[in-house]
């Protein structure tokens, strides 16, 4: 098995995090107001096993408008925020490659064959929106 | 991905384990002879266990499919064996109070299920483990003095 890169790592850490907090608000706002999943079946007008699969590991097909329709069902309302991921402190984020805490910033490491084989590395907040090989051209100064 | 921790307290040497998840004021932690065994798992089903413990720090409610309170009791202290879930995967620990911190500790984990009814000899194996560790932790215990007991 092809070893995942940090980035991956962290981006797999974050879906199921969002994943398991969704799958819990709705359960707790199960368990307050005492709405069995049946229930919740009933309201939302859909089969039971879809409410399972709603609380699977692997929550396939829980899409937005589900939750939209659960939360609905539930009498609720959602409201989304965000916050900045705590794992990147763009401020302490230090270009060099070779310093101490560099690994436990996040950064972008591509690969590109036109480097002629150097690792390059760019900030995503800087170069966001570019293209994987352009954002590395950018960070060693080359025109893309 | 979330850093495992290397212990910092004493406590955690006493129990000889690693903190999984310690953001709160309640943690997470395995049995370094455990570690090998969550190490190896796949990033989808660590990242899933470690969301779902998370949780438990945070004393929010979990769903059946995240956690089972109740696995049944341990023949000789009595203490209830409780298990983490996520994709068949479960690691069953306790909770108990270590150097002042709730604190769920893992001491086995049955990572290839293939059915979701739990594999009763990991159960039974995961309850002495249990017993084994109070066994030891209560002596080490009385070792430090009643003034250190918690």
């Amino acid at each position: 098995m092809a070893q995942k890169s940090a980035n991956e790592q962290d981006a797999i850490f974050a879906e199921e995090a969002l994943v398991v907090e969704v799958q819990g608000l709705l359960h707790e706002i199960m368990e307050e107001k005492g709405i069995s999943r049946a229930d919740l079946a009933r309201a939302m007008n859909v089969s039971r096993p879809r409410i399972t699969q709603i609380f699977s590991d692997d929550c396939k097909n829980f899409t937005i408008r589900l939750l939209a329709k659960a939360m609905f069902a539930l009498n609720e309302v959602p409201q989304f925020s965000r916050a900045k991921n705590e794992a990147i402190d763009f401020d302490k984020m230090n270009f060099d490659p070779q310093a101490a805490d560099f690994k436990r910033v996040r950064w972008t490491e591509v690969f590109a064959e036109e480097l002629k084989g150097d690792w390059a590395c760019a900030n995503d907040n800087i170069f966001d929106g570019l293209a994987v090989t352009r954002r590395a051209k950018a960070s060693y100064g080359i025109a893309a | 991905m979330p850093s495992m921790k290397k212990p910092k307290d004493d406590s955690l040497e006493i129990i000889e384990s690693d903190v999984l998840d310690g953001r709160h004021e309640t943690r997470d932690v395995i049995r370094r002879v455990m570690r090998k065994d969550f190490d190896t798992l796949d990033d989808q089903k660590r990242a899933r266990l470690i969301a779902i413990m998370m949780r438990w720090c945070q004393g929010v409610g979990m769903t059946r499919e995240m956690f089972n309170a109740n696995e049944g009791r341990t023949a000789k202290h009595n203490k209830m064996l409780q298990a983490f879930k996520a994709f068949k995967v479960r690691l069953y620990g306790i909770s108990i109070s270590v150097g002042d911190r709730r604190t769920f500790i893992i001491f086995d984990a049955d990572t290839a299920k293939k059915q979701n009814k739990a594999d009763p000899n990991i159960l039974k194996r995961a309850k002495s483990r249990v017993d084994k560790f109070l066994d030891d932790y209560e002596k080490k215990e009385k070792g430090n003095g009643p003034e250190k007991r918690k």
